[in-house]
């Protein structure tokens, strides 16, 4: 029944996504792979699908894969799924446990937890470029034009990014959205993990310069819209 | 305004591009300065619940930022108004794509963009090692992890990611528990 399996994988994906979507995709490979759903390749061309379109990666993902199992009643239910358990939660957590995530039971779980997640993330990242890009080159007549291309242009990428960070200094887009909002997070630097050096406590009112390169709280995060970018970029030079 | 809710979100929703982290700073932009919902802590209370609970960060938001305006059906509405855009795009997406991967030149360009897409997991992976605590114990468990995680996908052993997290969070709880039971009551924080 393509529709139960469809519920109950989406649910298992929604309840242990930690970490945003970059957490997820481990997770959706996993369950996707394991039914036999989609191929190893169309999924990893539907994740660059769905960070290039609105809305959140996970729910483009699961709205795609149910679409494509079982049509659009496939597609509501595997994105009702991914959602109703974060959606839950998230209720509980506001009307209920107010501090559940303080206890420190729940923080040793989480502590556990956090690490695991960033170590799939990681050694999924590894085997996509491993199998995508390095294996094809020692079994078939191999073409390592995609490999080149790629390779190159992520050099290119991390390394712009870099000088743009530490040479240059332009006043970049984030900074300007948060404002003076900086300030306040260093204010509640107990509730939030936030730079660990170069900023003052006492004063408050003003933002010292090194703040900006320091910022590692979860509000003041660089939301930037790279990740889309890059895989536009690549589109745009891979059609050789 | 439940209705208003669902269109603010759902303008959210239309609008962002690059999942999660994107849409915080549009959600704050939108509630906090422009319509007044909920106040900045509050902002920042929400984003470090939504990092240490599943799901998706937007979705979470959303969730919380409903729930404070209008209860449940609040939250309701402003759940489904930020999925609904992305639902309806990508269910059309996917009806022509299929056809669309077809077309030669997109087939060679999608040879480059899956291997980006396995770069781009590696470089999100880094920076989430870059924001988090570094104790011997969480480094411990991120390698035991990413060795696992790399051993059942050469060897293709039938073991999920999800059991994986449980052990990790498992011996997380029990490292803790034996700590905090070797340094007598209350224990050192995790």
């Amino acid at each position: 029944m393509i529709y139960l399996d469809l519920l109950i994988g989406f649910l298992k994906v929604g309840c242990f996504a930690f970490g945003g979507a970059y957490g997820a995709i481990p997770l959706i490979r996993d369950v996707v792979l394991s039914y036999g759903w989609l191929s190893d390749e169309r999924l990893t061309d539907m994740i660059a699908v769905s960070e290039s379109s609105p809305g959140p990666i996970m729910v483009n993902l699961a709205t795609y894969v149910g679409s494509s199992q079982a049509g659009l009643f496939g597609a509501l239910i595997a994105t009702l799924a991914v959602v109703t358990p974060s959606f839950l939660i998230i209720l509980l957590l506001t009307i209920l446990l107010k501090t559940a995530l303080k206890n420190k039971y729940a923080a040793a779980v989480l502590g556990g937890l956090k690490p695991c997640v960033i170590g799939i993330v990681l050694a999924t990242g590894c085997v996509m470029v491993i199998r995508q890009g390095v294996l094809p080159l020692l079994t078939e007549a191999g073409d390592s034009r995609p490999l080149i291309l790629s390779a190159g242009l992520a050099l290119v990428y991390f390394g712009s990014r870099k000088i743009l960070k530490k040479g240059l200094r332009r006043p970049d887009p984030d900074f300007r959205l948060c404002g003076d909002r900086d300030v306040r997070c260093v204010r509640n630097s107990d509730a939030i993990r936030f730079s660990r050096r170069g900023y003052r406590k006492d004063g408050g009112s003003r933002i010292s310069r090194s703040i900006r390169h320091e910022r590692r709280g979860s509000c003041c995060e660089k939301f930037s819209a790279d990740p889309p970018f890059l895989t536009l970029f690549l589109t745009k030079s891979a059609e050789y | 305004m439940l209705l208003d809710l669902f269109l603010t979100f759902a303008q959210i929703g239309l609008f962002t591009f690059g999942g999660g982290y994107a849409m915080i700073s549009l959600i704050e932009n939108a509630c906090v300065e422009r319509k007044h919902w909920i106040t900045h802590d509050d902002m920042m209370n929400i984003t470090v619940i939504a990092e240490s609970t599943p799901g998706p960060i937007a979705v979470n938001c959303a969730t919380f930022v409903g729930y404070r305006q209008k209860g449940l059906f609040g939250a309701l509405a402003a759940t489904l108004g930020l999925i609904l855009p992305s639902f309806v795009i990508i269910y059309a997406v996917s009806l022509f794509l299929d056809s669309f991967l077809e077309i030669t030149w997109i087939v060679s360009a999608f040879r480059g963009i899956r291997i980006a897409v396995g770069i781009l997991i590696v470089d999100a992976a880094a920076n989430m090692i870059r924001k988090m605590k570094k104790k011997p114990l969480s480094c411990v468990i991120l390698v035991g992890s990413c060795a696992a995680m790399l051993c059942v996908n050469v060897f293709s052993l039938k073991f999920s990611s999800v059991s994986l997290m449980l052990f990790a969070g498992a011996v997380s709880l029990t490292v803790f528990l034996i700590r905090s039971a070797s340094s007598g009551k209350g224990g050192e924080k995790p």
